[in-house]
């Protein structure tokens, strides 16, 4: 029984030798479904963002980065970051490697606040796009709120 | 502990649900606009989620309306497959009709109104019964 036609083959759902097969997605591992390929993760914006106001784009910073021998990866095998490597991580195509925040706060000098705004974006940002980020961050405010008016309602019943 | 279900207006126009597991109780946002039967379907699938906590390895969850059977969240699937059928037995019937007739997913999904990630679950739950009408013409899923 032909099943498929012109369907990806990770479809097969329903294919003899591919019991289940649709269950095999192929997207990146935690990278967010809605997430576009040309778009920028949540990450990617705030990243893009601060670049900008400092007059950097991702070759310059990435120039910048190598200029000051800011490179990434384990000992031993530690490489110069590229252009190519600051747009995967601002796409969310790979995982943004931890000492990047130190060497964007070196570069591009956050307050404070935008240091904060940086991290929350690199812990919870890196696989969601922007609206959706948004959306997450406002529903949790929202439903956090809703269960304390709950159980104030239910202390005031009981008292 | 129970479940709580809000309607909600995305800024993200492709979201149709989000579930968050943290603050405990987990709570769904529906988007409010859905069709009934788009909204029945995905708190199908939050069901599932909250049946068996942190089955995605995150505490939240989004989900995104499948414009295709390829962007069908396998997910979606897995968490509406062991309660479709009890639960919507008239989609689980339109279903198999549909599939007789068209054996084409997005097809039977249109043709039925039932979420391309139930007619999925459905037709996996017949295939895994060996329930699945099968001949010998050509059939796309």
């Amino acid at each position: 029984m032909a099943l498929i036609e012109g369907i990806p083959e990770r479809l097969q759902t329903l294919s003899e030798r591919g019991r289940a097969a649709m269950l095999r997605s192929s997207k990146p591992r935690g990278r967010e479904l809605g997430l576009a390929e040309e778009g920028y993760t949540y990450f990617g914006y705030v990243f893009d963002r601060f670049l900008e106001s400092r007059g950097y784009n991702q070759s310059t910073f990435a120039a910048e980065c190598q200029r000051r021998g800011f490179k990434v990866g384990r000992p031993g095998k530690q490489r110069d970051i590229g252009q190519r490597s600051v747009s995967d991580w601002m796409h969310g195509k790979t995982g943004c490697p931890r000492e990047v925040p130190t060497y964007a706060d070196a570069i591009l000098g956050f307050s404070a606040e935008e240091w904060n705004e940086f991290a929350l974006a690199y812990a919870y940002g890196q696989t969601v796009p922007k609206d959706a980020f948004e959306d997450l961050v406002e529903f949790r405010e929202f439903h956090r709120a809703k269960l304390g008016e709950e159980s104030k309602k239910s202390r005031t019943r009981k008292g | 502990m129970k479940l709580r279900i809000y309607d909600w207006r995305f800024r993200d126009r492709r979201l149709e649900a989000l579930y968050v597991e943290d603050p405990e109780p987990p709570g769904v946002a529906l988007r409010d606009d859905l069709s009934p039967e788009a909204r029945r379907a995905r708190e199908l699938e939050v069901r599932g989620y909250y049946s068996s906590p942190r089955s995605f390895g995150r505490r939240y969850r989004f989900c995104y309306l499948a414009a295709n059977a390829g962007e069908v969240d396998p997910d979606s699937v897995r968490s509406l497959r062991p309660h479709i059928e009890r639960e919507e037995p008239l989609w689980a019937e339109a279903v198999r009709r549909g599939w007789e007739l068209y054996r084409d997913v997005e097809r039977v999904s249109l043709e039925t109104r039932v979420p391309l990630q139930a007619v999925i679950a459905i037709l996996e739950n017949l295939r895994e019964r060996d329930e699945l009408p099968v001949e010998d013409r050509q059939s796309k899923i």
